[in-house]
């Protein structure tokens, strides 16, 4: 059966891609009213989050969220719902997708159209998309354990570098006093924001079991991904200059410089890690966000009918379509979707809990 | 669906080769200089090109020069387009050199143009040419195999490791230019003749334009208190004797003391050093390597208080004092304006320790 360590493999991949889904932005724009404030806050209430969902999840051992629905709410209220969380997830892999297409363009291969590097990007995902969950999760931790290592790398020879100015850091640092912000705390709570991806993954995982231990390394985690992506751009650009670049973190791999070795510029090997790891991230939200919706239909009679197939092409039709209209937004309208779907996704969080919340008493009192 | 993917995929196939030019279509800019124009507010751009070669060992490096002159600097990089048969590349251009007359007026338009652009890095060394950026880009040392390594070897301290050299890349000064109680330098090249650099001088930037420059010495000193383990040598005198010792390893620390509102700098150097010279030519013994220490840090600490004195007349902040003060202050609102208040005024400590530990190989 699939083990627990698969779990934190999808906490850790939506914590280190925080820096693809404009989590910085927002950490950044908030450095000097409570970005920092909000950073232990976010991972209070993210570690609570997690700590609530994989509680009530694991009361249905084997099911995804569409199963538990249909069995305990009223069927007129689940397609909508689940209508929604498939949107959400969808567009969760978009914006991903969107932003990390737009970084490939500007910072590797500006000659190369648009369109033609979206739609590399969508035949790898929409192929992957389709492969079971469990092979998924397989996938998942293969990909951290190539890029993970580079990350890790590229973070350390940062730190490292002799121009990077603490003092900077430290100016920061001492602007901690200032209370919480609300839109910062948001963002932040993302990285905390993979558990959310049990929603459908919680069919593979039959005997799900956390000790205490493993929430704080959840905990743990966050916070370090969380103060690395705000202060490590700092060191480099100060911090007045860091709010001027868009991809902050891109161009802070740009500037680390790599004497020895066979090429100088970090800027390519951080771009590699993140490639794969956007992609897996892309591909499981999207896997995620087509289950839900697949749902949406009547269960086949037969196993393998191709009316299922068809659904599902249907599906990833529709995804591609809308990210291929998306693809015309500039720079600062996806910015600003960027975080408003930060915003929203936090709520939708809240909501599911919930709604599971509901499930359980609902039938813990049928059992009764 | 298999049917569907395959013709996908050769669709792709398709699409590939229709923008991406091979290394034979393409030129190399390895630095760009940037002059004023004979027309005010003109900018004169000059590209270093790299002619790639097939065996480096055997061939003469091969370069070429263009200059334009345009009113903006993309411009001239456009007009350029026109007078070279393969595509400008600027990947690889690893520094920009602006003219001593440009950085007079400004080095903020130049900067955000560097940042800007995509295809330039952001590791690459920012520095100020003398005369002008055009002679430093056509100085061509005899001992140079590929165009332009001489400068980028030099300026990274992956060649000669001179205690005179501090490099600037663009993010640094990117950082110091915007950033609130630091300032940014850059150092200077100067072309001597068409085969020859020296590169031993910084000038101290305002937020916009130079407004100081040191000299040599100073800026050995500027070096020495800015990074560790600086490679130099040093003078003591003893009895009328000249000694020079190099420095093993160095370190330099400062703390910024309040005391009854009037600031203090105190700063703190340890270096450890071997006798290098000797004028006199007598044994050393234990006691005059205790003198030579002594003398030694004598010598060095009147010399840094005379820098940092004359640093701070200028009223720019190179060291990052002002940074260095707001991040040991939780006053946000008002740290830099009371900073401002304290500059005039502050005082320096200089505390050198030289250990000079060995004679040389002879006593």
């Amino acid at each position: 059966m699939t083990k627990n360590r698969y779990y934190f493999w999808l906490i850790l991949m939506n914590s280190l891609i925080n820096i693809v889904n404009f989590v910085p932005r927002e950490l950044i724009d908030g450095r000097f009213t409570g970005a920092q404030a909000s950073i232990p806050l976010a991972v209070a209430a993210g570690t609570l989050l997690t700590l609530l969902f994989t509680a009530v999840i694991r009361k249905f051992p084997g099911m995804g969220v569409p199963e538990i629905f249909t069995a305990t709410l009223p069927k007129f209220t689940v397609p909508p719902l689940l209508m929604v969380f498939g949107l959400l997830w969808c567009i969760a892999g978009l914006i991903t997708l969107l932003s990390f297409v737009d970084i490939t363009l500007r910072f590797i291969s500006p000659d190369t159209g648009p369109l033609l590097v979206l739609i590399s990007f969508l035949a790898v995902v929409c192929f992957s998309v389709r492969i079971d969950s469990h092979s998924l999760l397989y996938t998942l931790e293969m990909m951290l354990g190539i890029s993970l290592p580079l990350i890790v790398y590229a973070t350390i020879k940062a730190v490292m570098t002799p121009s990077f100015c603490w003092d900077s850091v430290l100016q920061t640092f001492t602007y901690s006093l200032h209370a919480p912000n609300w839109h910062s705390f948001l963002a932040s709570t993302f990285s905390f924001s993979g558990y959310i991806n049990l929603a459908i993954f919680n069919r593979v995982f039959q005997q799900l079991k956390l000790k205490p231990f493993h929430f704080v390394l959840v905990a743990l985690q966050g916070l370090v991904v969380l103060l690395l992506s705000l202060f490590v751009p700092i060191g480099f650009f100060g911090t007045a200059a860091v709010e001027k670049h868009i991809y902050t973190w891109f161009s802070t791999a740009d500037s680390i410089r790599i004497e020895t070795f066979i090429i100088e510029r970090m800027l390519f090997i951080f771009y590699m890690a993140y490639l794969t790891l956007s992609l897996v991230s892309i591909i499981i939200h999207w896997h995620v966000g087509k289950e839900l919706l697949l749902s949406l239909f009547p269960a086949p009679k037969r196993k393998a009918a191709k009316a299922r197939k068809w659904q599902e092409a249907s599906i990833l039709a529709g995804f591609c379509a809308a990210a291929v209209i998306l693809m015309r937004l500039d720079q600062y309208e996806l910015n600003t979707f960027g975080v408003i779907f930060l915003d929203v996704r936090w709520y939708g969080e809240i909501a599911l809990l919930l709604l599971l919340l509901y499930c359980y008493a609902v039938t813990r009192r049928r059992s009764l | 669906m298999r049917r569907a993917l395959c013709g996908i995929i050769a669709l792709l196939l398709l699409c590939t080769g229709c923008e991406y030019k091979d290394i034979d279509r393409r030129i190399f800019v390895v630095a760009i200089g940037i002059d004023k124009g004979q027309e005010a507010g003109d900018f004169k751009v000059s590209l270093k090109l790299a002619l790639p070669q097939g065996d480096v060992s055997k061939n003469e490096e091969k370069m070429q020069i263009l200059t334009e002159e345009s009113t903006s600097i993309s411009e001239a990089l456009r007009r350029m387009k026109s007078r070279v048969e393969k595509e400008l590349d600027y990947v690889h251009c690893k520094s920009i050199v602006l003219g001593d007359g440009l950085a007079a007026e400004g080095v903020g338009h130049v900067l955000d143009w560097a940042v800007r652009r995509r295809d330039m890095q952001l590791i690459l060394n920012f520095s100020i040419g003398r005369p002008n950026a055009l002679e430093v880009l056509q100085v061509k040392p005899p001992s140079e195999r590929i165009p332009s390594n001489s400068l980028i070897m030099a300026m990274s301290g992956q060649g000669t490791e001179s205690p005179f050299i501090t490099s600037v890349y663009t993010y640094e000064l990117m950082r110091k230019l915007y950033e609130k109680g630091i300032d940014p330098i850059l150092p200077i090249i100067e072309a001597q003749g068409k085969e020859e650099f020296l590169i031993d001088k910084i000038a101290l930037l305002d937020k916009n334009k130079t407004r100081l420059v040191l000299t040599a010495d100073e800026t050995r000193l500027f070096n020495l208190l800015t990074r560790p383990n600086l490679r130099t040598n040093f003078p003591a005198y003893v009895q009328g004797g000249m000694y020079q010792y190099y420095t093993e390893s160095s370190k330099s620390s400062y703390k910024i003391e309040i005391q009854e509102g009037e600031p203090l700098i105190r700063y703190t150097i340890r270096i450890k050093g071997i006798i290098e010279e000797n004028s006199a030519q007598t044994e050393a013994d234990q006691k005059l390597l205790d003198e030579i220490s002594a003398s030694g840090a004598e010598e060095l600490r009147t010399d840094v208080e005379a820098m940092l004195s004359k640093v701070q007349k200028s009223g720019l902040d190179p060291f990052g004092w002002g940074l260095h003060y707001g991040a040991r202050h939780w006053n946000n609102e008002t740290e830099m304006e009371i900073w401002e208040r304290l500059f005039p005024h502050i005082r320096f400590e200089v505390d050198a320790k030289v250990a000079v530990k060995y004679s040389g190989m002879i006593k």
